[in-house]
C-alpha cells in the first residue's frame, strides 16, 4: 500500500459546538483539492458491530444519494446491494443503533464516474444473475409439473398465474363465482368496446384464440421451445394473456376480497382529486386498448394490473371515495399476533405516520403535470399501509409487511392446459437442458460470489470492484490503493483506518449511533451522571423503553461504559443464563422465544467480560418527530451533494 | 525455545483474533424474513430516512436515472431484447410502474442510457427502431433523451 503523505484532514463531529468551523475547514480542504482537479468525493464508510446483523461490522461506499454495500444473504452469497444514501443511514445508524466512520476520498471527475458505473454495473449484473437464476428454477417447476402430468395422463396442474386473482378464483376458493355476480363491470365494459372499436369487434377473441393455441404447444416455435430461462416466462405471459382478454371480454367484476373501500370520511374525494383520477383513468383506458395488442414479455400482467385499478378508479369516482386495489404481495412478511401484541404501543404511532404518508401522497396529486402510474402507486401503497395497520390495531390481526412500493400482484392458482401440441420427448428434453442450465447458473454464482469470511466479504468485494477499475491507476486517483483483503484490511474496521492512514482522505467524520445521538442530548438536559445511570438499563432507559425485536436478552447497556464493562457483562451473562432457564420452562407458551433469547444473550454477554461490546440495542420504529434528519447524523451527506 | 515479548503479543493477539473471528460474522446480513418479520418498523422501511417524503419530481427522475443505468449496462453486455424487457419491467416495478411501455420517462430514459454508451447516430437508429418496436412517439422520446443526455 502507497500513499502521499499529507496533512491530517479536518475532523467533522455533528452535534459538536465545532461543527461549522469543521464544514468551514472541509471547504478550504476540498478547495485545495479542486485545484488540483480533485472536484468529486467518494465516502467510505466503515459500520460498528451489533449482534444479529453484523457482529464484526460492515463497510459501504457512497457515491451523494447512492449507498453501494455487499451483503451475506442466507444463500451463502456475498450480495451487491444499492441503497439511497439516507434510507441507509436510517437503517444502520437509527434502527440498527450503529455508529460509523466516514472516510470522504477527493477524486477527480473522470474516476468519481468509473467507480460510480462499476459499482452500479456489478449491481445490476448480479441482479441478473439471480433474476435468471429464478427463471431457471420457474421453469424447472412448470415443465416437472406438465412432465408428471403427460406421465400420468392427468389433467394439467396448477400454476400461479399472475393477477389473475383481481378478476378469477384461486383454485383453493371456497367461493369461485368469477366476480361474485353475473354483472358486469362498467370500466371493463368501455375498455372492451373501445379496444372492438379501435381493433375490430373480433379482435379480443381472435386475440385469445391464438394465444390458446400457442399455449397448446407451450409457447414453442417451429416445434421448440425458448431456451432455458425464458420458457415459463413465456407460457405464463400467455397463460395470463387468456385469462386477461377472456376477464375483459365477459367485463368481470373485480372480486370482493380483491379491493379496498373503506367508507371512513377521510377517504372522501376532493374535486381537484377526482379531477385528477379521471383523467388517469382516462389516460389508462387508453394505454389498455393499445397493450392488448402487444407482444412484449409482461404485457398480459401489466394488463391484468391495468384492468384492474381502471375498475377501481372507476369506482373510486362513482362512489367519490378512495377506492384501491389490495396491492400487498402474494406471500408477505407477516406478523404474527403474538409479535402485534409484543408491539401492540407502537401501532398509533405508526397508524398516524401512514396517514400522514396518505395524506401526502393524495395531495400531491394535482401538482403533477400529467398523471403518471408511480403517482397512483404512491396513493394506493399508503391506503394499503393505513388500513392494514388499522386493523391490527383495532382488532390485533396479524399485519403484514411489504416495505416499499406495493405494484399489485394478486396471483390465483389456475389449471394449465397440458401443452398437448408439444411430443413428451420435447418436454423431457426441455426439462434436462432446464436442470443442467440451472446447476450451471448455480455453481457460477456460487464460485463468483460465494461469502468468504477473509476471501469474499463486504469489505473485499468493495476494494476488488475499486481495483478491477482503477487497477494501477488507484495510486494517482485515490492517493493509493487499497488491495483487497491484504493484511487484515478484510475486517470492517483496520479497512476504515488504513483508508484513513493511506488514501487521499480530506475529512473524516464519525457519525453517532441513534442512542448515543439521544444520550448527548438528554445528558445535555437533565445532567451527564443522571442520564447515564438511569439510561444504562434495559429496565429504566427512556431511549430503549422496550427490546428490539431483534435483541438478546441483557440488562446493561455496556457500549458507552468500557471501563465497567467486564462487571456489567457478567451482570448481563448471569441475566441471560437467568432467562434462558425460564425460557425452557415457558417455551411451550411463547414457542422457545425467551431461551432463544436468553441463550443468544450469554453468547453477547461474552466478549463484554473482555472489554469488548458488540450489543448495542435496535430499535424496532423511531417515530417521525423522533427521528434525526440524516444530514443531521452525517453533516457528509448534505456536503456531497 | 524462547519467544520476544513482542512477539508473543502478536502471536496471543493472533489467536484472540482468528478465535473471534471464528464466532463473529463480518458484514451484514441481508434482511432475510426470519430477522425483519417480527419488526414492526419494517412496514415503513421506504419512508423512514426521514420526516418529509420524496417528492413525485424526484421519483420520476430517481426512475429515468435508473432506466439510464440499466440500458447502459445492457449495451455494454450481449443480452438479447427479450431480456432487456424483462429487466426493464423489474426496474419499473421498483418504482411502481406495472406498464413501462406506457410512461414517457422509460423512454427518455433509454434515451439517455444509449447517450452515456456513445452510440453513434447509426446504432440509435437500429436501436430506436428495435426498442421501440416503431412506435413514432416512443421513438421520439428516445431521441430526446439521447440529445438531452449530458454526463454527471
Amino acid at each position: 500500500m502507497r500513499g502521499a503523505r499529507r496533512r491530517r484532514p479536518p475532523r467533522i463531529r455533528p452535534q459538536s459546538l465545532g461543527l461549522a468551523l469543521a464544514i468551514a475547514l472541509f471547504a478550504a480542504d476540498a478547495s485545495a483539492a479542486r485545484a488540483d482537479g480533485l472536484t468529486r468525493a467518494i465516502d467510505y464508510l466503515t459500520i460498528a458491530a451489533n449482534e444479529g446483523g453484523s457482529s464484526g461490522g460492515h463497510a459501504a461506499i457512497r457515491f451523494g444519494d447512492e449507498t453501494y454495500h455487499f451483503q451475506h444473504d442466507d444463500l451463502g452469497l456475498v450480495r451487491s446491494t444499492r441503497e439511497d444514501s439516507r434510507e441507509f443511514l436510517a437503517a444502520y445508524a437509527v434502527l440498527q443503533n450503529r455508529s460509523m466512520h466516514v472516510g470522504r476520498i477527493a477524486v477527480s471527475e473522470e474516476t468519481y464516474g468509473a467507480l460510480r458505473d462499476a459499482f452500479n454495473e456489478r449491481f445490476l449484473a448480479q441482479t441478473r444473475d439471480l433474476e435468471r437464476l429464478e427463471s431457471l428454477r420457474r421453469d424447472r417447476d412448470l415443465l416437472s409439473a406438465l412432465v408428471a402430468a403427460r406421465d400420468r395422463r392427468a389433467e394439467g396442474p396448477l400454476v400461479s398465474v399472475p393477477a389473475a386473482g383481481f378478476f378469477l378464483a384461486d383454485a383453493s376458493d371456497e367461493r369461485p363465482t368469477e366476480g361474485g355476480a353475473a354483472r358486469e363491470s362498467p370500466a371493463l365494459a368501455r375498455l372492451r368496446d373501445r379496444v372492438a372499436r379501435e381493433r375490430g369487434a373480433a379482435f379480443l377473441s381472435e386475440r385469445r384464440a391464438a394465444l390458446a393455441r400457442d399455449l397448446a404447444s407451450g409457447g414453442a416455435d417451429a416445434g421448440e421451445l425458448p431456451r432455458p430461462g425464458s420458457i415459463a416466462a413465456r407460457y405464463l405471459d400467455r397463460f395470463a394473456g387468456v385469462l386477461a382478454l377472456d376477464a375483459l371480454e365477459r367485463a368481470l367484476p373485480l372480486r370482493a376480497n380483491a379491493y379496498r373501500a373503506p367508507g371512513d370520511g377521510s377517504f372522501a374525494l376532493a374535486d381537484d382529486e377526482r379531477a385528477w383520477i379521471a383523467r388517469f383513468a382516462d389516460d389508462l383506458e387508453a394505454s389498455l386498448a393499445r397493450l392488448a395488442a402487444s407482444e412484449r414479455p409482461g404485457w398480459s400482467r401489466a394488463l391484468i394490473v391495468g384492468m384492474a385499478r381502471l375498475a377501481a378508479l372507476r369506482e373510486s369516482l362513482d362512489s367519490n371515495r378512495l377506492v384501491v386495489l389490495d396491492a400487498y404481495p402474494a406471500n408477505p412478511l407477516r406478523l404474527d399476533r403474538a409479535a402485534i401484541g409484543r408491539q401492540r404501543d407502537l401501532l398509533p404511532e405508526l397508524v398516524l405516520e401512514a396517514r400522514d404518508d396518505l395524506a401526502t401522497a393524495r395531495a400531491s396529486l394535482p401538482q403533477a403535470e400529467r398523471p403518471r402510474e408511480a403517482d397512483w402507486t404512491r396513493v394506493e401503497t399508503a391506503a394499503n399501509r393505513v388500513l392494514e395497520l388499522e386493523r391490527a390495531a383495532s382488532f390485533g390481526d396479524e399485519l403484514r409487511v411489504a416495505p416499499h412500493a406495493l405494484v399489485p400482484s394478486r396471483p390465483a392458482r389456475r389449471k394449465a392446459a397440458i401443452v398437448p401440441d408439444l411430443a413428451a420427448e420435447k418436454l423431457a428434453r426441455a426439462l434436462a437442458a432446464t436442470n443442467d442450465a440451472l446447476r450451471a447458473a448455480e455453481d457460477d454464482l456460487r464460485a463468483r460470489a460465494g461469502y468468504g469470511l477473509v476471501a469474499r466479504n463486504c469489505v473485499t468485494e468493495i476494494w476488488r470492484v475499486v481495483d478491477e477499475t482503477l487497477g494501477g491507476e488507484a495510486v494517482v486517483s485515490l492517493g493509493g490503493r487499497l488491495a483487497p483483503g491484504e493484511r487484515l484490511t478484510f475486517i470492517p474496521i483496520v479497512s476504515g483506518a488504513a483508508v484513513s492512514a493511506e488514501l487521499r482522505v480530506v475529512a473524516e467524520e464519525d457519525v453517532p449511533s441513534y442512542r448515543a445521538l439521544r444520550l448527548a442530548a438528554l445528558a445535555e438536559r437533565d445532567g451527564d451522571l443522571p442520564t447515564r445511570l438511569r439510561e444504562s438499563t434495559t429496565f429504566s432507559s427512556t431511549i430503549s423503553p422496550r427490546p428490539g425485536e431483534r435483541d438478546s436478552f441483557f440488562v446493561f447497556f455496556t457500549d458507552g461504559l468500557a471501563a465497567v464493562r467486564p462487571v456489567l457483562g457478567a451482570a448481563n451473562l448471569a441475566a441471560a443464563v437467568g432467562a434462558s432457564v425460564a425460557g425452557v420452562a415457558v417455551a411451550p407458551v411463547d414457542g422457545g422465544r425467551l431461551l432463544w433469547r436468553g441463550l443468544r444473550g450469554a453468547f453477547f454477554s461474552a466478549p463484554e467480560l473482555a472489554f469488548v461490546a458488540i450489543r448495542k440495542g435496535s430499535f424496532d420504529f423511531v417515530p417521525r418527530r423522533d427521528r434525526p434528519e440524516p444530514e443531521t447524523l452525517d453533516p457528509l451527506l448534505a456536503l456531497a451533494r | 525455545m524462547t519467544h520476544h515479548p513482542g512477539e508473543r503479543r502478536r502471536s496471543a493477539l493472533a489467536v484472540a483474533l482468528i478465535l473471534a473471528l471464528s464466532t463473529l460474522p463480518a458484514c451484514s446480513f441481508v434482511d432475510s424474513s426470519a430477522s425483519i418479520s417480527q419488526s414492526i418498523g419494517a412496514s415503513f422501511a421506504s419512508s423512514s430516512a426521514s420526516s418529509r417524503s420524496s417528492s413525485p419530481g424526484d421519483d420520476q427522475t430517481a426512475y429515468k436515472n435508473d432506466v439510464r443505468d440499466y440500458t447502459y449496462a445492457y449495451v455494454r453486455s450481449t443480452k438479447s431484447a427479450g431480456d432487456f424487457e424483462r429487466g426493464l419491467a423489474g426496474v419499473a416495478e421498483k418504482h411502481g410502474i406495472s406498464n413501462w411501455q406506457s410512461d414517457q420517462t422509460t423512454w427518455v430514459g433509454i434515451g439517455e442510457g444509449l447517450a452515456k454508451a456513445r452510440v453513434n447516430h447509426t446504432e440509435l437508429e437500429v436501436f430506436k427502431k428495435n426498442l421501440a418496436d416503431s412506435d413514432p412517439d416512443h421513438m421520439t422520446d428516445i431521441q430526446r433523451g439521447y440529445d438531452a443526455y449530458r454526463p454527471a
